[in-house]
């Protein structure tokens, strides 16, 4: 069993395929992101920026759930997949290039988020040390994404899908919660420092760890498939 | 890529699912030869070409396309064969020059002057979405983008199911255009005889899961015949051979057969009976038969 037994270039060629098909649905989500980081730096009434951080938690998952079900499910509804199935690509390949495609396509307004929270905080008056928190919930909200996009890869049943992603997505507003009151992390929020304590490395090692193990078990279950269907 | 094999070679293939079941399928294509599959819905026909394609797995007995083993070598195989089926859709979203452009982007064969030959010859508008185009036209966009780059085999599972009148002639004139290419392989699957008349040159009956005939198309029309005759159908005429059905109508027999030769006539006599009438047959009412036959074997 290979892992990795696919052809890089027709990978390549997915991907940017899925990045073409999806690219304007993403553009709305992006502008819509880019108001929402305007209203919290904006510098108004304590309402505003709170508009403004629910709105980029709301686009946030929105973005995730819409990625997962346009490309996965509306493409197996709509029936391109005979499509792709039909080009000159193995299983294999159109595991990775689904896989890279939509982690591809999240990321983009992840980072954005991301980073437009971490840049107005650092050039803001709000506290340097809530980088370190804005850090591990935006991973977790990478994590409950790569979890529901390899369930949704590994299991055609939508029933089951659209229940892990909710599932998943119900458990962000909690984990904001608890991390931003647990030892190690809570004294150093309201702080001009960025101080990545052994709490906060562990929570983010144990974030990338799922998200690594997700994909290699996804990536397993997929390189035992000989053909298609 | 073996030039000397047959296109297509199936040897004991079998799969077996839950409701269903292909059957210990024989099926040899040569190079150059047109094939129509004529069967029932349900009979097997999609799931013996997703087999060719490498889409699935058989449980057993042997698949070669093109000289190469399946699905082990489905995607080198895969580069010289275009697929097209009745559930296969492309984006709604793009237009068909951005599937064009995809499609150009795999193949190093793609024929631009060739496709646009066709823009033209299929009345396509390739700036247009493809969730403007009509059925007629979502099926020439996708023949469009097979024969552009110029495979060796073309699979076609069902290729003018759905279409109107006037869409699935233009679709048919397309396709025997295209097939005058005798290098060019073609398997192509419908339930609608009067299509595999229109463009096979051989023909094979699939029904629930199994070949119950398959020979080239003069054969099937030159063997099978349609007698009337009077008479009793006794002992001796269920005993000549090459007898497809009988169905008596007091007091005329109504005889079918796939051995007809010009001998045949004179062994009817022999068997006590009076020709009225010898009538060649339909491939709609061969397939028919030879169905009712298999299915009584």
């Amino acid at each position: 069993m290979n892992l990795f037994a696919s052809d890089v270039r027709m990978v390549g060629r997915l991907i940017v395929k899925d990045w073409q098909v999806y690219q304007k649905a993403l553009a709305g989500f992006l502008a819509g992101i880019v108001l929402a980081l305007g209203l919290i730096g904006s510098g108004g009434p304590w309402w505003v920026a709170g508009a403004g951080a629910m709105l980029l938690i709301v686009l946030l998952v929105v973005v995730g759930s819409v990625t997962i079900q346009t490309s996965l499910f509306i493409e197996r509804k709509q029936q391109t997949v005979p499509f792709i199935m039909s080009l000159p690509v193995s299983p294999m390949d159109v595991y990775w290039g689904k896989l890279l495609a939509n982690l591809a396509i999240f990321l983009v307004p992840l980072l954005l988020v991301g980073g437009g929270m971490i840049t107005l905080i650092l050039t803001t008056p709000i506290a340097d040390g809530l980088v370190v928190w804005i850090v591990l919930s935006v991973v977790f909200v990478l994590t409950t994404f790569c979890l529901s996009l390899c369930f949704a890869i590994a299991c055609e049943s939508e029933g089951w899908n659209a229940f892990v992603m909710l599932g998943l997505m119900t458990l962000i507003g909690p984990f904001m919660f608890v991390v931003g009151r647990l030892e190690g992390i809570v004294e150093h929020v309201r702080g001009e420092q960025v101080v990545w304590t052994p709490t906060a490395l562990a929570i983010l090692a144990a974030e990338l760890a799922t998200i690594a193990v997700a994909i290699v078990v996804t990536s397993v279950l997929h390189a035992r498939k000989r053909s298609f269907l | 890529m073996d030039m000397l094999s047959p296109a297509i070679a199936l040897q004991g293939v079998h799969k077996h699912y839950r409701d269903f079941a292909l059957r210990d399928v024989d099926l040899v294509v040569p190079t150059g030869q047109i094939m129509g599959l004529i069967g029932v819905n349900g009979a097997g026909k999609s799931t013996l070409l997703r087999m060719l394609i490498g889409l699935i797995r058989a449980d057993g007995g042997t698949v070669e396309v093109l000289g190469q083993r399946l699905p082990e070598a489905q995607v080198s195989v895969k580069r010289h064969i275009g697929y097209a089926s009745d559930d296969m859709r492309l984006y709604r979203g793009q237009t068909l020059r951005w599937h064009m452009d995809f499609v150009a982007r795999i193949y190093p064969d793609w024929d631009e002057a060739y496709a646009q030959h066709l823009l033209t010859r299929f009345d396509l508008r390739a700036q247009q979405k493809l969730g403007g185009y009509s059925h007629g036209q979502r099926v020439k966009a996708l023949l469009l983008l097979i024969f552009a780059r110029h495979p060796r085999l073309l699979l076609l599972d069902e290729p003018t199911t759905g279409l109107d009148p006037v869409a699935r002639g233009e679709v048919l004139d397309a396709l025997a255009e295209v097939l005058r290419d005798e290098e060019r392989s073609v398997l192509f699957s419908s339930h609608n005889t009067a299509d595999v008349e229109q463009l096979a040159d051989a023909i094979t009956f699939l029904h629930r899961g199994a070949i119950v005939a398959s020979s080239d198309k003069d054969t099937f029309l030159d063997r099978w015949r349609r007698i009337l005759c009077r008479g009793m159908a006794g002992t001796a005429l269920a005993a000549l051979p090459g007898i497809a059905s009988v169905r008596e109508s007091a007091p005329l027999i109504e005889l079918k057969t796939d051995a007809y030769d010009e001998a045949f006539p004179e062994r009817l006599r022999a068997a006590g009976l009076q020709i009225q009438s010898i009538e060649p047959m339909t491939l709609e009412d061969i397939f028919v038969t030879a169905v009712r036959q298999g299915a009584t074997r």
